[in-house]
């Protein structure tokens, strides 16, 4: 079965990446695309519609990529190291009044370091994870994402639609062994209207479905030394189906719309408001699906940007903020006279309040040939998070300055891309309250990691590398690139090393 | 238009600010408990302190601690299903004797909801057993099966031991020891020792060097006077191969057959054997000291008087041994309706009595047993079973044994 699926795969990740052909010399088409300012508005994330407006070339891409990232900095429930094989191909093609685009990949993933929890998707069902006292390495996966796009401009009106679909298979082959199958599916639309010779407004909204089976099992149940726990928030678990609940399911479902000032030219103001909810119940394989814990989530996202071309000069401005409010609330059970468990009563225990905001800048210095850009940024992170029945909090908030240097060039059949990133993150506050958690239990030293990964001052580097070679009479550019990211923490640090070879057409 | 886009870059940040400074405290749902706690009525003089009560939310294991002055107690907790378990240091008397001991009581679901609850507890004289626990008499078939002629067969009795924890635990060590006393006698006992020893005529061990006879939870260790298939010499009877381990009786006459592939009991003290109508019970436990250091220190010699047609009579000395109550972890007191006139031991080893059949002589009691009650059963099938320490309460009489098929 899944060797028939890697086989359709591949057949759709050929069929994307050889749609689009462009009559432009793909060197070109390549030093367009990798300018930061074509991707510098996020407008056509939420709307579909607003693709047709965009700065996009032409151009496919059909790509391996390795990455691998060593170190201990990182939320413990995610893993801290990770290498993974990624088969990738995307396309964007635009022929007329039609766009059509679409990616596909294809990637086997190893992880290491993960300790209390052993469900996939952590950011997804946070806080309602299923864990083991052991935790692990080698975690593997293997993830195939899909997503289609097509967008029409009318005139007047531009409209546009598309579907994502990610299925995730993750397993380990020794105890714990947790055996976890998910899948995500989030459809797009949007439609816009024109109301000037410069803007239109669009709008949008999306629906999304999301499912994760997830267990976990011993081969050696003698011996087995873990014990089992549905995690809710912060160290505390639901007690009452410790060690005897071995599987569970996710089940979830999103909704959201947006409005949007967009740019037609895909200069000026582009500005979209967005309100997303998500909302996913856990449930336990007992009494046809007990419903144990769920979660209720509102993002409210703001994005405003700025872009204006003079000439060889882009400058430009881009302020967002995202702000998210997850709760999560509990069952509490007994069992009735024929030993099934019954709810009794459901409460909001679990709070995440964040907040991300940044403004980033950007200068660009643009000729045929050679261009070269500046971004400085400076951002801010908020996270408050408390389970009320424990009266335990973690609080932390923290400013990062950061900016990217980078340079293109393109000479006849070559093009290389180079970019470089500084970054440093300031706390200003932070506070942790884990009452009732004995310091020498491994779940406070796990929850104590977390909390100064996320409240450490940090620095970060990066460097990353492209070279294109363009194949003569083909309209083919074969590339190889580097990328190097180090990140370091009072207690922690992350070394990433990716690596990438490709075709662009 | 530079303007207008730092006013709403601004805004945006503002409205970030508002957001990360917005952190409410709400409070948990909580309920007020109305706690009525019923002393025992057949203690005399009870004189009772303050109740420790303790709840245990089951769904979060949290635990919340109360005192109370009086037999009512209220508490404000959060929403849940809980055990209530209470303790209160009391003094009473038995046989003549002040008695200082531990009133206790647990109730183990409680559903706690809305703004108010009123909840009840009976309580009971609490063991004084302090080991580590664990292992119930699951089970005591001492009625016999009783032959197809309606005779009493007395081979094929058994007792059944239980892990009723989550934990593997080994029987290595434990006792069994048959009351001295039985409940039908009116005799008085010279000198009265029920508030602090059980007087015993037989006792067995369990032998092992602690690992050696594992019980994983929820499983059962079965004792057998002859671990043999009773089927071939009695119809009515059962296969008793299944039997962990046998009991031997070295002044038995007619001892009963033998199986070699059944390992024996270790025979602490002879006579050991149940009561053919209940009228003396079992416990259980573990001696505390060396085999040899309790049979030369813990010998209870003893007289008894008793009166008949207004004349008394007093016999004695006699000799049996006595076991400190501390050492019974677990107790089946049993007896027959109109036999039960006197303790076999103290109430906080078990408060009330449990039967098969309905009066002394009664041969219906034939192929019946004690079985302990199902208090609970856990997702993964392990039966929890039910032990208040009142086998009046915790046991079905009558029951169909177990191992009848």
């Amino acid at each position: 079965m899944i060797k028939d699926f890697r086989f359709i795969f591949i057949l759709f990740l050929v069929s994307i990446a050889s749609h689009a052909q462009d009559s432009v010399p793909v060197t070109d088409r390549l030093y367009r695309n990798l300018s930061p300012v074509v991707r510098f508005s996020s407008a056509t994330t939420y709307n579909p519609g607003a693709k047709v407006y965009t700065l996009q070339p032409d151009l496919s891409d059909l790509g391996i990529v390795y990455e691998k990232q060593t170190g201990d900095a990182g939320l413990t429930q995610t893993g801290t190291a990770f290498d993974d094989y990624v088969l990738k191909a995307e396309s964007y093609a635009r022929k007329g009044k039609h766009h059509l685009w679409g990616k596909a990949s294809y990637a086997k993933t190893h992880t290491d370091n993960i300790k209390w929890n052993e469900s996939s998707d952590y950011y997804t069902i946070y806080p309602y994870v299923f864990a083991d006292s052991t935790g692990g390495d080698n975690l593997t996966g293997e993830r195939y994402d899909f997503m289609g796009g097509y967008a029409q401009n009318r005139g007047q009106i531009a409209w546009g639609i598309s579907l994502d679909y990610r299925a995730l298979m993750e397993y380990r082959s020794v105890d714990p062994r947790p055996n976890n199958n998910t899948s995500n599916l989030v459809f797009h639309t949007g439609l816009n209207r024109k109301i000037s010779g410069k803007y239109a407004v669009g709008g949008g909204f999306f629906l999304r479905k999301y499912k994760q089976a997830n267990a976990i099992e011993f081969s050696n149940s003698l011996g087995r030394k873990s014990s089992l726990h549905h995690m809710t928030g912060l160290g505390s678990d639901a007690f009452l189906f410790a060690n005897n609940e071995t599987a569970s399911l996710f089940n979830g479902k999103g909704y959201g719309a947006n409005v949007q000032l967009l740019p037609i030219n895909g200069n000026d103001v582009s500005a979209t408001l967005a309100w997303e909810h998500f909302s996913c119940e856990k449930q336990l394989n007992i009494n046809q699906n007990l419903g144990l814990s769920s979660i209720d989530e509102g993002k409210y996202i703001a994005e405003i940007t700025y872009l204006k071309q003079t000439g060889k000069h882009t400058l430009g401005a881009k302020a967002e903020a995202t702000y998210t409010d997850r709760r999560g609330t509990e069952g509490k059970f007994t069992k009735n006279e024929n030993n099934e468990y019954v709810k009794i009563s459901s409460e909001t225990q679990y709070k995440n309040q964040r907040t991300d905001a940044s403004l980033t800048f950007i200068y660009q210095h643009r000729d045929s040939k050679t261009s070269w850009h500046t971004m400085p940024c400076i951002s801010y992170y908020n996270t408050n998070e408390s389970h009320k029945a424990t009266s335990r909090r973690m609080n932390v908030c923290r400013m990062g300055l950061g900016i990217q240097q980078g340079m293109a060039h393109a000479i006849k059949k070559h093009l290389i891309d180079v970019e470089a990133n500084l970054g440093y993150v300031q706390n200003l506050s932070k506070r942790v309250e884990l009452t009732g958690l004995a310091e020498e239990k491994g779940i406070f030293k796990f929850l104590m990691h977390d909390y100064d990964y996320l409240s450490s001052n940090a620095f970060s580097a990066g460097l990353s590398v492209r070279f294109d070679y363009a194949l003569p009479q083909r309209g083919i550019a074969v590339y190889i690139k580097g990328i190097w990211n180090y990140r370091k923490y009072k207690k922690a640090d992350s070394d990433f090393l990716g690596a990438q070879l490709g075709a662009a057409f | 238009m530079k303007t207008k886009l730092l006013t709403l870059i601004l805004l945006v940040f503002c409205t970030t600010g508002f957001f990360s400074c917005n952190d409410d405290d709400e409070e948990v749902k909580t309920t007020e408990v109305t706690l009525s706690i019923t002393n025992p009525t057949d203690l005399e003089d009870l004189e009772v302190d303050k109740w420790a009560v303790t709840f245990t939310e089951r769904n979060t294991n949290k635990k919340y601690a109360f005192e109370a002055e009086s037999n009512t107690l209220s508490a404000l907790v959060p929403e849940g299903d809980y055990e209530i378990v209470g303790e209160n240091s009391v003094t009473y008397t038995f046989l003549g004797n002040t008695i200082s001991g531990k009133l206790y009581f647990i109730t183990k679901s409680n559903i706690v909801v809305g703004e108010a609850v009123e909840l009840a507890a009976s309580s009971f004289p609490k063991s004084e057993y302090e080991g580590e626990g664990g292992f119930v008499i699951e089970e005591i078939f001492y009625t016999g099966s009783g032959t197809p002629e309606g005779k009493s067969y007395l081979g094929d009795i058994y007792i059944k031991l239980y892990n009723n924890t989550d934990q593997p635990l080994y029987a290595d060590g434990l006792f069994l020891a048959t009351t001295q006393r039985n409940t039908s006698s009116s005799n008085v006992y010279i000198p009265e020792i029920l508030d602090k020893y059980v007087p015993v005529s037989g006792i067995i061990i369990i032998p092992g060097d602690g690992t050696k006879y594992p019980v994983q939870p929820g499983k059962s260790f079965i004792l057998a006077a002859s671990a043999v298939n009773h089927k071939e010499a009695n119809g009515n009877s059962f296969d008793l191969t299944v039997a962990d381990m046998e009991w031997r009786n070295e002044h038995l006459v007619n001892q009963p057959a033998n199986n070699p592939n059944v390992p024996d009991a270790i025979l602490l003290y002879d006579f050991f054997t149940t009561h053919h109508a209940g009228l003396s019970s079992v416990i259980m436990g573990r001696i505390e000291v060396s085999q040899a250091e309790f049979l030369e220190q813990y010998i209870y010699e003893y007289s008894w008087k008793m009166v008949v047609n207004g004349v008394e009579y007093e016999r004695g000395p006699f000799l049996d041994y006595k076991i400190p109550n501390e050492w019974v972890m677990d107790a089946v007191y049993t007896s027959v309706e109109g036999e039960a006139d006197a303790p076999v031991f103290a109430p906080s080893i078990d408060m009330g009595w449990t039967y098969c059949g309905s009066s002394f002589g009664d041969t219906e009691r034939y192929g019946k047993s004690v079985r302990r009650k199902v208090e609970a059963t856990t997702t993964d099938g392990r039966e929890i079973l039910q032990d208040t320490n009142n086998s009046a309460v915790d046991f079905i009489p009558n029951a169909t044994p177990s191992l009848a098929k």
